[in-house]
């Protein structure tokens, strides 16, 4: 296969995965969830191994599908966002094959889990400003049915509702900023061609607007404060599968959008200071809101925000110094939340799975005390997971706060040491909501929990590969890194194509 | 009147907007959306962008549209209490109302506002030059009929082991 068609394979390989599951679910009674989530592996580990072919060849590889027009072009990016998208995507499928998530419809569960893995890779491939908002969508419109699949609860069709009405808007903001950069063009829309293109006014000038309106149509995504409100309701209703492909792949993948569409926009506006601002925002909010929560599923959703904000941060500092360290810790951080989040979220929906036959309240900290001791596999990977996420090295959080950290103090003067400080600062705060986690977790056991049974195999599976993920990539950051390096370059530098 | 059409195509897109944003009753905010998305898609076709417009039509104000009714049905509001039984023909007529404004007002058009944009270069562009985004966009629309399909299972099949059912509305 030529270097040119293989470029296509990811995206045909999930889109003919979503058509696949669906046909699989609706026509295999009886065993739909097992056809359909084995089609939709066998699409996810296709466009991982396509993803690692096109890795070994020299990039950027661009293909139109009709050999001409607007196409992909897969660049070091594309190959981390894909990574991350079909891992996260495995793990969610294996999980939601062995718990009761798709709820007796898994001719529709599966299309949609494939299609937010699609919108993810697409992100990363769009070749042009117009693609990644199409993309964008594909991913939005996805989740948009995942958060409230429990259409029985009333409180998971609320939580629907706010995540739908505040995103619809987020993406028309976001497409208005995406048409006010097309006409200030002149209609050139290609990221290889479009910083050239684009030029700084002196004031204020439509350039501004257009930077305005697309951060704050992606921002409504990726949960930046004060666009965060839909978040705590949408991750704490939707399934637990769901959760964790929202907190570990469609937010984090909101902000690289964001990261990418700006990327093409010149030095004299101000994205760097922006993104600074909102992400030091984001991050110091969130934690606030975190702390004092006693929902555990809340607490982690909570506690999504500040990471969207350490993300932000990075790109912000890496926008506003121009450092390369920054935008590597940005992308790493991506890489780690993935695991992460990932882990926590799947963990925390296998404690649920099993309680769920049992009277009274399920998710608040002091129902689960002791649940450490029934259940050692989910409640140890919450526990990694907690650790991860509040920067314990040598766990896989450590590394992206780090370079963020050296990254801002690379700025010279106090406010270098003051973003630095910042950092530092929320990653103590966040200590402050998950050793109670922590401290529940393996308290005395209450009644309930006491006679709890272990961790389903099936649902261990994909916790413990997280789990080890999270594990591995905070002992040798190293092979993180090989994949992380070059696409930050890719942001870093724009998207240009040398001729 | 003709060459202040874009700039009152943007003014109403702000105005639905903040109305969207604004209003308490959801059907209100929902057919607002609907209608800032229509004026917008009038803008950019206005501004030569006639794909866009296109897409920002069929996505934003038709599918979107749909699904947000769809979901505000299976809750227990006022809302839901208008749009269902008899009173869903009326809200489907201000939406199909809407939308035949956002068409008349292209057709009225003289076609040599939006630029260069031909019906040869039309379906050129969308077919050959923008073919990655039919793609994408033909599994949106996917996804958005598997969405609803979702979104009606509780009403389509109330005896499949569910745990509430939708509450009957009283007429």
């Amino acid at each position: 296969m030529s270097g040119t068609h293989l470029a296509i394979v990811p995206l045909i390989a999930l889109l003919g995965g979503v058509f696949g599951t669906y046909l699989a679910g609706r026509y295999a009674p009886g065993r739909s969830t097992v056809w359909a989530g084995t089609i939709a592996i066998v699409a996810l580990v296709t466009t991982l191994v396509s993803t690692w072919l096109l890795w070994t060849r020299s990039l950027p590889v661009e293909y139109a599908l009709l050999g001409e027009g607007v196409g992909v072009r897969v660049t070091a990016l594309s190959v981390f966002l894909s990574a991350v998208a079909c891992l996260v995507g495995l793990a969610v499928t294996v999980y939601a094959m062995g718990s009761n998530d798709s709820e007796n419809a898994a001719d529709l569960y599966f299309p949609l889990v494939l299609s937010t893995v699609a919108g993810v890779v697409g992100i990363g491939l769009s070749a042009d400003l117009f693609s990644l908002y199409v993309f964008f969508e594909v991913m939005a419109v996805a989740t948009y049915a995942l958060v409230p699949f429990a259409v029985h609860r009333a409180t998971a069709v609320e939580a629907g509702v706010k995540y739908v009405i505040m995103n619809a808007a987020g993406s028309l903001l976001a497409i208005f900023g995406i048409s006010l950069v097309y006409a200030h063009t002149g209609g050139v829309l290609d990221f290889a061609v479009l910083s050239g293109a684009l030029t700084a006014t002196t004031g204020p000038g439509p350039l501004e607007a257009a930077v305005l309106f697309l951060v704050v149509g992606f921002g409504v995504k990726a949960a930046v404060v004060p666009l965060h409100t839909w978040l705590p309701d949408a991750y704490t209703e939707s399934p637990a599968s769901a959760s964790a492909l929202l907190a570990a792949l469609a937010t984090p993948a909101a902000i690289v959008a964001m990261g990418k569409a700006l990327s093409v926009i010149p030095d004299g506006v101000s994205v760097g200071l922006l993104l600074l601002v909102l992400g030091g925002l984001t991050m110091t909010v969130g934690n606030f809101l975190a702390l004092g929560q006693r929902d555990l599923k809340r607490l982690l959703a909570y506690s999504s925000i500040p990471h969207v904000g350490y993300v932000l941060f990075g790109l912000g500092v890496g926008f506003y110094g121009g450092l390369g360290v920054a935008f590597d810790g940005a992308l790493f951080h991506v890489l780690a939340n993935a695991f992460m989040k990932g882990g926590a979220f799947l963990a925390v929906g296998a404690i649920a799975y099993r309680l769920a036959g049992t009277d009274g309240e399920h998710r608040t900290l002091d129902a689960l005390a002791g649940v450490g001791y029934r259940m050692p596999v989910a409640a140890g990977a919450i526990a990694v997971a907690v650790l991860a996420l509040s920067g314990v090295p040598p766990l896989a959080g450590f590394w992206g706060k780090l370079f963020i950290v050296l990254g801002s103090a690379e700025i010279s003067g106090a406010v270098g040491v003051g973003l630095a400080v910042l950092v530092i600062g929320n990653s103590f705060l966040s200590l402050g909501y998950y050793l109670p986690v922590l401290g529940s977790l393996f308290a005395t056991p209450e009644d309930a929990v006491a006679s709890l049974d272990r961790t389903p195999t099936a649902l261990a599976v994909p916790i413990l590969v997280l789990t080890a993920g999270t594990i591995l990539l905070g002992l040798a950051p190293a092979f993180g890194l090989d994949l992380v390096g070059p696409a930050a370059d890719v942001l870093q530098h724009g998207l240009e194509v040398s001729p | 009147m003709i060459e202040q059409l874009p700039t009152l195509a943007l003014a109403l897109t702000v105005l639905l907007g903040l109305v969207a944003v604004g209003a308490r009753d959801f059907l209100v905010s929902i057919l607002s959306l609907s209608g800032a998305s229509v004026a917008l898609a009038v803008y950019f076709f206005l501004a030569g962008a006639p794909i866009a417009a296109v897409f920002e039509a069929v996505v934003a104000a038709g599918l979107v549209t749909i699904l947000f009714l769809f979901v505000i049905s299976l809750t227990e509001t006022d809302a839901a209490e208008r749009i269902s039984g008899a009173k869903l023909p009326v809200v489907g007529l201000a939406l199909g109302l809407l939308l035949g404004v956002g068409v008349a007002v292209w057709a009225l058009l003289d076609p040599t506002v939006a630029g260069e944009a031909s019906d040869v270069a039309f379906a050129e562009a969308l077919w050959s030059a923008r073919s990655i985004d039919l793609l994408a966009v033909t599994v949106l629309v996917f996804v958005g009929v598997l969405a609803v399909v979702r979104l009606t299972a509780e009403r389509l099949e109330p005896d499949d082991g569910a745990v509430t059912e939708p509450r009957e509305v009283e007429s």
